[in-house]
């Protein structure tokens, strides 16, 4: 229950780790009381536990890593059948691991994404031998419809990362390779990325409220909309700079860019509040709108001196601006809780 | 988490003896309008304004010729004066209300910025003429560590102190890699490196103002793993003929570095002494067989969640993300080199596991 009332006592008030980061900023507690605080408040008991994990999933990356790291060396003394063998083996190990270990569990679902990225591999290394020609996309394409099912059924966070990310490349690869858009589309390809994006965080958002374990975490969210950002930033900017009205996919694109920013600013402020997404979004802002401040400058104030000066003067009022709205807005007490 | 009231927590704090102004603490706490609203994106922003800002502002003084770019004295007089009043601006005004001081300290962060750019090239062409003998580069760290020095203590921003000693470090790191014939020179920086973090990471009586150089220190830390792995790129570059302290020694420290706070650890009974020296012996292992990257990397983890800092933990693992990436195009091995050592890694890791599985310490509270 996050409340707060003018009224509050010390003795009604929630301690959380934030009143200890608090009394240190603010000079009350050394490091040694800082951190004996925050081990008063949330002890560390599950050490080994979490050693565990950390053993796990590190071991996992790094071998998956060392995997691909050996095939991309292309080793000519490997004949094409040993390499074809021992890729399919270790897929049929990381299945059979997924199987065994139950998919409900870290290890399976750690077997499940070996397995995924395997299958990646296997396609790199098809193409390497047959010179099938096929280009980039075709690869990606394949793997992420091959790896679909898997991570259908293994609800796995991480292992969906991974499939949007070969969706976005299948795209990207597609755009430059094969569909090859004249100089007035070419600015379409963010619109498509938005697209494909924002459906998934949508779907995303849509399944966390409907409480699905797996995406409860704020990290996808967090991460997706980094990427949508940033996506929408590249097309903003460069309509603003280039100042260029006769190009419809960079109007489009950009105005798409647009329609996101301000639409995550909403959403993350009134509907489903998140600070940090409505942060990066302000952030992005922040920067779109010095941009426009410097083109109309350049425009219409041809004395270098007031131009920047009057530059100088814009930043200065839209960070701050910004920095007071962020301040406003994040209502830091309003997350200290009621003591049962 | 524990579920108890503030007051019984600063009776806790209090009885442990860490807790020496009592009444302060409960009127800052009690007094809402002292709590800082500037959470860590505040500062982020802050950041992006004040480097935007101090372009346009640098422009500025270009375009208007207030500063004479040829003449050091005007450069410094420019430089102390924009410092000077960024501080005055910022003790004048923190106090004010939220909109005043949003203003103000995005003003006082590119005024600092700007004062410090200046004071910095017009220190540094001023060395130059007074000692003529001694290397730019050496120079301009100099100049650097004359402005950052006194104005991490007057000017108290996180983000100006973090930049600043950041840039402090490595520029001391780019000396030890680049103006030496032998690489023991950045062996010894490397290894005052983490004596430096460890004593800011365990140092019990340090307090908040030295947070900005802690973690200027472990992202520079970061940045001496990643030319570890170059070293091949780094030597083509720099004056080192030979590296007489192999990569392995710089790992092996880097190990013995993290075991030493290990020791120290209050481990939750039951303790199980075979997982943990196991534990140990596999990061040793970890040191001769793997990459520096790797163990930085690792140690942050490690440190992370025994120092309760989330923030080191996320850094850690965006870290070896990134450097896995990176590892892939170091030209100081081959592919199937890094194979090895990336596969062998992991499966030494797994092995620590096992054994912690079989001693039944990983068991979920």
């Amino acid at each position: 229950m996050n409340q707060y009332h003018d009224s509050i006592t010390l003795l009604e008030e929630k301690a959380t780790p934030l009143v200890v980061e608090s009394l240190y900023q603010h000079g009350l507690l050394s490091q040694n009381g800082r951190e004996k605080g925050l081990a008063y408040l949330n002890p560390h008991q599950n050490w080994g536990y979490w050693i565990s994990n950390i053993l796990l999933i590190l071991g996992w990356v790094f071998i998956l890593s060392g995997i691909i790291y050996f095939f991309a060396f292309n080793w000519h003394k490997m004949s094409s059948y040993y390499k074809f063998s021992s890729i399919q083996v270790l897929i049929l190990v990381c299945l059979a691991g997924a199987w065994a270990y139950e998919i409900d569990n870290l290890r399976g679902k750690l077997f499940l994404t070996g397995g995924c990225v395997l299958i990646g591999v296997f396609l790199a290394v098809f193409g390497q031998i047959y010179q099938t020609g096929a280009d980039s996309y075709q690869l990606f394409l394949a793997w992420t419809l091959i790896i679909t099912p898997l991570v259908l059924i293994g609800q796995f966070a991480p292992l969906w990362a991974i499939w949007l990310l070969l969706i976005n490349l299948t795209v990207i690869f597609y755009w430059q390779q094969d569909f090859l858009p004249t100089k007035n589309h070419q600015y379409y390809l963010y619109v498509i990325l938005l697209g494909i994006n924002s459906i998934c965080l949508m779907v995303r958002e849509w399944l966390y409220n409907r409480k699905v374990d797996c995406l409860q975490g704020r990290w996808h969210r967090i991460l997706l909309c980094i990427a949508l950002l940033m996506i929408s930033f590249i097309p903003m900017t460069l309509f603003i700079m280039d100042n260029n009205f006769t190009n419809p996919s960079l109007f489009i694109s950009a105005l798409v860019g647009y329609c996101l920013q301000m639409s995550f600013l909403y959403h993350y402020r009134y509907y489903m509040r998140d600070q940090w997404v409505f942060a990066l979004t302000v952030m992005s802002l922040s920067v779109i709108t010095c941009e426009i401040g410097y083109q109309i400058l350049d425009k219409f104030v041809k004395n270098d001196v007031l131009n920047y000066l009057l530059l100088t003067l814009v930043v200065l009022g839209i960070f701050s601006g910004s920095a007071y709205l962020l301040r406003k807005t994040s209502q830091r007490r309003a997350t200290w809780q009621v003591a049962p | 988490m524990k579920n108890i009231s503030v007051q019984a927590l600063l009776d806790w704090l209090e009885n442990q003896g860490v807790l020496k102004q009592r009444g302060s603490a409960e009127a800052y706490l009690l007094c809402e309008e002292n709590i800082d609203h500037a959470p860590v994106y505040v500062h982020m922003l802050i950041g992006l304004g004040a480097f935007i800002g101090c372009w346009s502002a640098i422009g500025l003084l270009y375009a208007s010729g207030l500063v004479d770019w040829k003449n050091d004295l005007s450069l410094i007089i420019a430089g102390v004066f924009g410092m000077g009043l960024a501080i005055l601006i910022q003790y004048a005004l923190k106090n004010s209300d939220e909109l005043l001081h949003s203003f103000s300290l995005q003003l006082a962060c590119i005024l600092m910025m700007i004062g410090k750019v200046l004071f910095v090239f017009g220190t540094l062409h001023k060395l130059l003429i007074f000692f003529p003998t001694i290397g730019g580069s050496w120079l301009a760290t100099l100049s650097i560590a004359m402005v950052v020095i006194p104005t991490y203590f007057a000017f108290p921003v996180m983000l100006d102190r973090f930049i600043s000693t950041l840039v402090l470090l490595i520029a001391l790191l780019g000396n030890m890699l680049f103006e030496f014939n032998y690489n023991l020179a950045f062996y010894g920086y490397y290894v005052a490196l983490l004596g430096l973090i460890g004593w800011l990471l365990n140092a019990k009586s340090k307090h908040y103002d030295l947070e900005a150089l802690t973690y200027a220190s472990i992202v520079t830390l970061g940045f001496c793993a990643i030319i570890l792995s170059h070293t091949e790129s780094f030597a083509g570059m720099s004056h080192i003929k030979q590296w007489l302290v192999p990569p392995v020694v710089f790992n092996l420290t880097l190990v013995i570095a993290i075991i030493l706070p290990c020791l120290a650890i209050e481990l939750p009974k039951p303790l199980n002494h075979l997982s943990f020296w196991s534990s140990c012996i596999a990061l040793l292992i970890l040191g001769i067989i793997s990459t520096n990257g790797i163990i930085y990397g690792i140690g942050l983890l490690i440190l992370g969640y025994e120092k309760h800092r989330r923030s080191l933990i996320l850094f850690g693992a965006v870290f070896l993300c990134l450097f896995i990436i990176d590892y892939y195009y170091s030209l100081s091995l081959n592919l199937a080199q890094k194979s090895a050592i990336l596969a062998g890694s992991g499966g030494l890791l797994l092995m620590v596991r096992m054994i912690l599985q079989h001693e039944q310490w990983d068991k979920e509270p």
